[in-house]
């Protein structure tokens, strides 16, 4: 369980509070999407709990510890993090490419022994890219370079995954590639935590979904709770029909 | 092929290079003016005492100087390349030579050449170039952490290359100015046993922090908060291999003056000789490094009746390697 605890957060230099007094429970293996416009603090969110960024204010605690006690290599067996399009630039092979998630548990010059070597295949294997270990990662398509990214971060078997914009610049096969393996891992027992622009995802694949305004958390629940046209309308200051589809809500926006 | 095949692959191909280095800096103590024009005969080796003093005292203490400048600042430019995320940087980067050039010619201007003054001056620049940028990187608010360094990199850079310009602007034409082109050609005519002995244990300690982390490069080359997420200290990390970079080659610059595009070409032939991951490819630049500008000081020594300056050889065969693998399409990525 992920707990926040009226946590504040603000950039160095600035006044003005990205976050503000947010308080949010994740239940273990459940998916999250944080929703909101651009600005609202889903980014940063992220990186807070990923103890990259530290609260002025608040506490984060990871299955009851702070977030901002645990040593590097603690902290990234616990919580793995996949950034957008992070393998763009990378040169190296699939292979070895996902083997960086072994950080944590190799020594200083990264040899593997065969549990890393398993946890390697395995995530492959999850992510359906085991034909491509071999294949240079910036040869392979966005979609896969993304399910690249999961397995690097599934390699790390970190109890907590945080993903930002897992899915955005996917076509809609790639969002549906992504979607399943994200929802295999929640079945696995994954807690999974994401940012995302389109609520459509969201309501999809999400247990819960944290809309945040402005710095604030301006609903939580269920994605049916959460993802109503007023409630949307309100905060994303445009007309937004939601239906309801196959018992999920679906948001069109008006033009 | 199978991941052990392509590994087992790469593993024999630094074997390879490690051979090919052996062979050159033995064969390397052959080329020389004496007696003949290029190469000195094994008869001559064994009759004549005068040969012998010569390989000892001059040859044997450049070869190991060349092999030693190339190594280093070959993986300089690799770890410079993966830091960086752009395959397009060399120890140019940071303000580092031109740092090393201004220090050198304000010692050439200022301390009459003193050669202790020329390449104090040089290393005590380029080290200061590194803390300028990174302390001018830290004021920096656009773009992320490695876009701050770059930015300060080239403000550093300019400002050390205006103050080597008035350097020139101020030297006496007659003696300090040839002085201050000299250094820039480089070159290793003067080295001597002392000079291999003042570099050794700079590089050996550079090298020896460059190839023990060399695997968390990988690491050092993706953004902050992934690297963070995978248990790195992305900032700390990367100035513990930078200062490395940088004493290997503020100490190799100091002592051989300006040798430009080995730190940008050999770590770029060795992506394809071994691929990218940097625990294979640091290895491989060292010993391709060694061996390039080992080579490129042989034929400064014998190519001609003249010796050519070793900066304008390794100036030339880079930039043609370079553009063959650029016609090629063989300029690869970093990381």
């Amino acid at each position: 369980m992920i707990e926040l605890r009226r946590v504040w957060f603000s950039y160095n230099g600035r006044d003005e509070s990205v976050l503000r007094d947010v308080n949010l429970t994740f239940a273990s293996g459940t998916v999250t999407a944080v929703v909101g416009p651009n600005g609202s603090g889903k980014t940063t969110l992220l990186n807070l709990l990923l103890g990259w960024l530290v609260p002025k204010e608040g506490e984060i605690r990871i299955s009851g510890r702070l977030i901002g006690r645990l040593s590097g290599r603690e902290r990234s067996r616990l919580v793995g993090h996949v950034a957008p399009d992070e393998s763009a630039v990378l040169e190296l092979d699939v292979r070895d490419y996902v083997h960086l998630g072994r950080a944590p548990y190799v020594g200083l010059l990264g040899r593997a022994d065969e549990e890393d070597v398993r946890a390697v295949e395995n995530a492959l294997s999850v992510v359906d890219l085991a034909s491509k270990a071999g294949k240079p990662v910036r040869t392979l398509s966005t979609g896969e370079r993304q399910l690249a990214s999961i397995a690097r971060a599934l390699a790390q078997a970190p109890d907590l995954l945080l993903l930002d914009e897992p899915t955005s610049h996917l076509d809609l096969a790639n969002t549906r590639r992504v979607l399943r393996v994200l929802r295999h891992l929640r079945d696995q027992g994954k807690t999974i935590v994401l940012t995302t622009h389109d609520p459509n995802t969201a309501s999809v694949l999400a247990d819960m979904i944290v809309l945040l305004y402005e710095g604030r958390v301006a609903a939580t629940g269920a994605p049916a709770e959460v993802i109503t046209g007023k409630r949307l309308t309100e905060v994303y200051g445009v007309d937004i029909d939601v239906r309801m589809i196959d018992g999920f809500p679906h948001v069109l926006a008006r033009i | 092929m199978n991941p052990v095949e392509a590994r087992r692959l790469r593993i024999r191909r630094i074997w390879i290079l490690a051979a090919i280095s052996v062979a050159a800096l033995a064969v390397s103590i052959l080329f020389g003016r004496y007696p003949g024009p290029a190469v000195t005969p094994f008869s001559v080796i064994e009759n004549d005492a005068l040969a012998r003093d010569l390989i000892l005292h001059i040859r044997l203490p450049r070869i190991a100087a060349a092999f030693l400048l190339g190594a280093a600042l070959s993986a300089a430019g690799a770890v410079f390349q993966t830091v960086f995320r752009n395959p397009l940087v060399d120890a140019g980067f940071l303000g580092v030579s031109q740092g090393a050039a201004f220090g050198a010619s304000a010692a050439i201007v200022f301390a009459a050449g003193n050669a202790w003054a020329v390449q104090g001056g040089a290393a005590l620049f380029a080290f200061l170039g590194l803390a300028l940028s990174y302390a001018l990187a830290s004021r920096i608010r656009l773009g992320d952490k490695i876009l701050h360094l770059v930015l300060a990199g080239i403000v550093v850079g300019a400002f050390y290359a205006a103050g080597t310009g008035i350097m020139k602007y101020i030297a006496d034409p007659q003696k300090q100015l040839p002085d201050i082109t000299y250094w820039m050609l480089g070159g290793l005519w003067g080295i001597t046993g002392r000079d291999v002995m003042e570099m050794m244990p700079v590089i050996a300690v550079g090298l020896a922090y460059m190839m023990a982390t060399r695997w968390r490069l990988n690491l050092l080359a993706m953004k902050d908060e992934t690297a963070f997420s995978l248990g790195a200290a992305p900032g700390r990390e990367r100035l513990g291999v930078l200062i490395a970079a940088v004493a290997v080659t503020a100490i190799g610059v100091a002592k051989a003056g300006q040798i430009a595009w080995v730190g940008l070409i050999v770590p770029h032939i060795c992506r394809r000789l071994v691929g990218s991951e940097t625990r294979v490819l640091l290895p491989a630049s060292v010993l391709l490094g060694g061996i390039f500008v080992l080579v490129c000081d042989d034929l400064a020594r014998v190519a001609l009746s003249g010796e050519i300056p070793l900066g304008i050889l390794t100036s030339l065969l880079g930039t043609v390697l370079f553009l063959i693998l650029l016609l090629q399409r063989k300029i690869r990525g970093i990381g």
